[in-house]
């Protein structure tokens, strides 16, 4: 069984009206990390993905989750 | 608060990873024209001993502008931080090197088995020859996987520029 890695961070980027560059800025990593992370291209480290959690203020799951491919 | 796009050290890092690995690029290309000349006249030798050396002293601004450039901006505790960070480009870097080994390891164990159909038919070479082919080849599969890695564009920019646009208003 395949499962991939969904995120809603546009989501929550939309409703704090933050641009990814902000949101790289913020959480200390490149806009090119955080876009990449965006589109599921790249699966961030557990660090990171805690680090965008605790600045939107959520539990980790409610930004990512696993989705069956 | 700063503008975002305004340099952070994870972009910088970024700069830093991307211009190592265009260095890596280049130097596989001086040692890939290290063993050509092996097998050249040598005037031909001697003019692509001229071009290496011109790659060698692109290699060394590229590095050069890396380090002294932004990098020497950044506080001490950044520059020792940013490299170790998980970023998309760092953990791309890790894996192109390990897969770069990975792969140069099978082609070397190949290149050993099939020893009568390939390396017998090449001509007696010197051990720093040997070696520098094998170091170009290891450094060029790593460029091929790194560009592959980091390839394109991802996200919607064009949208991410129009938000921030609208941000400002």
């Amino acid at each position: 069984m395949n499962e991939t890695l969904d995120n809603r961070i546009r989501v929550y980027r939309a409703e704090h009206r933050l641009s990814q560059a902000e949101l790289a800025r913020e959480i200390g990593v490149s806009r090119k990390t955080i876009s990449t992370i965006e589109v599921g291209r790249f699966v961030p480290s557990t660090v990171i993905a805690l680090k965008i959690a605790r600045y939107f203020g959520v539990p980790v799951e409610d930004i990512f989750s696993l989705k069956r491919a | 608060m700063p503008h975002p796009s305004e340099t952070t050290p994870a972009e910088l890092s970024d700069r830093l990873v991307r211009s190592t690995a265009m260095a890596l690029f280049v130097v596989s290309i001086i040692f890939a024209l290290a063993v050509v000349e092996f097998f050249v006249s040598p005037p031909t030798a001697t003019a692509l001993d001229w071009v290496g050396m011109g790659l060698g002293i692109v290699t060394v601004v590229l590095i050069a502008s890396s380090y002294f450039g932004p990098y020497r901006r950044m506080k001490p505790v950044e520059r020792s931080s940013c490299l170790a960070e998980d970023g998309f480009l760092q953990t791309s870097f890790r894996l192109a090197l390990a897969r770069s080994w990975m792969v140069t390891f099978v082609a070397l164990a190949l290149l050993q088995a099939l020893d009568n159909m390939v390396l017998a038919r090449l001509p007696e070479m010197p051990t720093d020859v040997v070696l520098q082919a094998v170091l170009a080849l290891m450094l060029l599969i790593f460029s091929v996987i790194f560009g592959f890695l980091v390839r394109g564009e991802d996200g919607d920019e064009a949208d991410d520029r129009s938000h921030e646009a609208e941000g400002r208003q």
